[in-house]
């Protein structure tokens, strides 16, 4: 898995995952997320259209990331997943908590 | 045919694994799914399905076997198609699960680890655990809607 840093119009962070969000790359992600919040960025949005592939460890390292941008005053968005990803989503029902988003550059424009 | 033309989907392939239970044998794991998957674009729904399974039952070996002397082990895997069903046996030589892997519920959406049994469980059409005399077998099976 490689990790791409950027920032919407908006100034919010993103995080594309390009590869796999497993066991193996949980850590790098998780890191990145300290990394943008250390930065003062807490409303980040996680890139996935090009992510190929999430397990539960992966979900994992999302609701952890979710609560701490939450906990530092911001929020965490997910945009663009695959058809895998979505599926994940909903057998876990973390749809409800990582409502899947269109788009990365309007992830923060509903509630 | 020839030895040499790609396999079609619908005849049988398998595919065996022997290596350390640490994380790189995950990479393995996406590899030997490719492999039978490879030239095949039939069934994505049921690769998606298997591919998750088979993953969240060798990261669960990988965390916590712990038989060797340097706190590592072994997993092996053997993974096959036929027809529609995708099938998997996993055997480790870790320690003892503490309860019963195939009756895992799924946690709440708090929860920031403990889905992976439960996902197997969901998507899988059989699910097997049993202990050996020197570790764990799993077998997983999923059929083609």
């Amino acid at each position: 898995m490689e990790l791409e840093l950027d920032t919407t119009a908006a100034g919010d962070g993103v995080i594309r995952i390009v590869g796999r969000l497993t066991m193996v790359s949980a850590k790098q992600f998780t890191a990145a997320v300290d990394g943008r919040l250390a930065d003062g960025t807490a409303r980040v949005v996680v890139d996935l259209d090009r992510t190929t592939f999430m397990d539960s460890s992966g979900l994992g390292a999302l609701v952890s990331a979710l609560k701490r941008c939450r906990q530092a005053g911001g929020d965490l968005r997910i945009a663009a997943a695959p058809e895998q990803v979505l599926s994940v989503l909903r057998l876990t029902n973390l749809d409800r908590v990582l409502r899947p988003r269109d788009t990365v550059e309007g992830a923060f424009d509903v509630a | 045919m020839s030895p040499d033309e790609p396999v079609a989907g619908v005849e049988p392939r398998r595919r065996e694994l022997d290596c350390a239970a640490e994380p790189a044998a995950l990479e393995r794991v996406h590899e030997l799914i490719d492999e039978l998957w490879r030239d095949d674009d039939t069934a994505p729904a049921l690769r998606m399905r298997f591919e998750l399974a088979v993953v969240e039952i060798v990261t669960n070996v990988v965390e916590h076997s712990r038989a060797l002397p340097d706190g590592r082990s072994r997993v092996q895997l053997v993974a096959g198609r036929e027809g529609p069903r995708a099938y998997a046996t996993v055997v480790d030589d870790g320690r003892v699960v503490p309860f019963d892997p195939t009756e895992s519920a799924m946690p709440g959406v708090e929860a920031e680890r403990g889905r992976g049994l439960a996902l197997i469980r969901t998507v899988c059409d059989e699910f097997t655990y049993r202990r050996l005399p020197d570790g764990n077998e799993w077998t997983i099976a999923c059929v083609d809607a």
